[in-house]
């Protein structure tokens, strides 16, 4: 290397950053400086065989494996995603569904009560405590709910991941959801009907 | 690194929470990354580990990315930071090696590559072995750049982007890079008249 103050100068010309008046002064020197002229051969194979560098060994499987490391973090912050709109309908939704399955729940238990005899209904409405007791039961049943819900959550929610990611290509899942909403709502619609009808026919007569 | 305008509306939709658009920038960008860890780490646990590890960050921060930039650029960024961090990781962990040796003087290390000799695997010329092997004696900031330029074929001003430096200085890194090659190639008497590239 006998012009080390030209090594930069050698690329540049190679990879068409040096001016124009740089570059014939390069050339110029090059015609009289033999180690120059071996030093940019040196450079331009170096450079056209960086590009042939091997590459990495394959990968079998890296995307189902990132996929399945990311998936619960995706599932852990999606809440965090949604815009306004989906966060107003998610939680309106689950509003309306909560207060259909607590209003067929509180219904059917009233008309279950109703069934118990008249005696003991009787007694129920009239005295504060057997009330108390009777709302602390209910608070208990509710929680107990609430727990059970709390339990099947994350296997709700993994069952639903593993189904998403195993037919995600093949199933609409946004009808489904759709679909699978109105059911429920339907369902709950039928309940409070039942139990509606139920006290039409006189079913809680006893209690009064 | 192309189809910049559709990564854009990827990740539009990402932020609307939609998972498969996410999934498909994924799809996209895992190779590039998991090679640039590769080239970086030497190992492919790692370089996995990368790959998931700068994903869970963009997602995370995925409204804090400037839509007026290339997505790929801000990807393989964060991969490029995760992947020096865990350079200077495993270094600092040599060295504390190195200190409990019975000379207590630090020398220079030089890590090993923990993975089969691609070359070999894929039967590449001689001269690009040997460059391989070379790369590995490079630090690990001219590694990045010599993988940026000619694997993932960025031009300059990505690769400032993607480092976060000045475009002299990107220039000025790999003219340093290709000068350490040439170097340590006359150096294992592997001399131009012998690169049949």
């Amino acid at each position: 290397m006998a012009c080390p103050q030209r090594q930069r100068a050698l690329q540049e010309y190679l990879s068409g950053d040096l001016p124009p008046v740089a570059a014939r002064e390069l050339e110029a020197h090059l015609e009289s400086c033999a180690d120059c002229a071996r030093d940019l051969a040196a450079y331009r194979r170096l450079m056209a065989a960086l590009s042939e560098l091997p590459d990495a060994p394959p990968v079998p499987g890296l995307h189902r494996d990132v996929m399945a490391a990311l998936r619960p973090q995706l599932v852990k912050w999606r809440h965090r995603r949604e815009t306004r709109t989906q966060l107003v309908m998610r939680r309106g939704l689950s509003a309306v569904l909560a207060g259909a399955f607590a209003l067929s729940l509180s219904v059917a238990l009233w008309g279950w009560m109703g069934r118990i005899g008249s005696v003991a209904t009787a007694r129920f409405s009239r005295d504060l405590v057997g009330l108390w007791k009777s709302a602390q039961e209910l608070w208990q049943l509710v929680r107990l709910f609430g727990d059970v819900l709390r339990t099947l959550e994350p296997a709700a929610l993994g069952l639903w991941e593993a189904l998403r990611s195993s037919a995600a290509p093949l199933v609409p899942w946004g009808p489904l959801i759709l679909a699978s909403y109105a059911a429920v709502a339907v369902l709950g619609g039928w309940l409070c009907w039942r139990a509606f009808h139920a006290l039409k026919e006189g079913d809680l007569s006893h209690a009064s | 690194m192309h189809k910049t305008s559709d990564d854009l509306a990827l990740v539009r939709l990402g932020l609307k929470g939609d998972e498969r658009a996410f999934e498909e920038l994924v799809r996209r960008y895992e190779n590039a990354l998991y090679h640039l860890a590769w080239r970086m780490l030497r190992n492919d646990e790692e370089a996995r580990d990368v790959v998931q590890e700068a994903f869970l960050r963009v997602y995370r921060s995925l409204d804090t990315f400037d839509q007026s930039r290339k997505f790929s650029t801000w990807v393989l960024r964060i991969a490029t930071n995760l992947c020096i961090d865990r350079y200077r990781r495993r270094k600092v962990w040599l060295l504390s090696i190195d200190v409990d040796a019975e000379d207590e003087q630090r020398r220079p290390i030089v890590l090993v590559d923990q993975g089969p000799d691609p070359a070999a695997v894929h039967g590449k010329t001689s001269l690009a072995r040997s460059l391989d092997r070379m790369t590995q004696r490079l630090p690990p900031i001219y590694r990045t750049i010599i993988e940026l330029r000619y694997k993932q074929s960025l031009a300059y001003e990505e690769i400032a982007e993607v480092l976060d430096v000045p475009l002299g200085t990107v220039k000025a890194r790999l003219h340093r890079a290709h000068r350490h090659l040439k170097d340590l190639l006359s150096e294992a008497g592997i001399g131009p008249e012998a690169w049949d590239a």
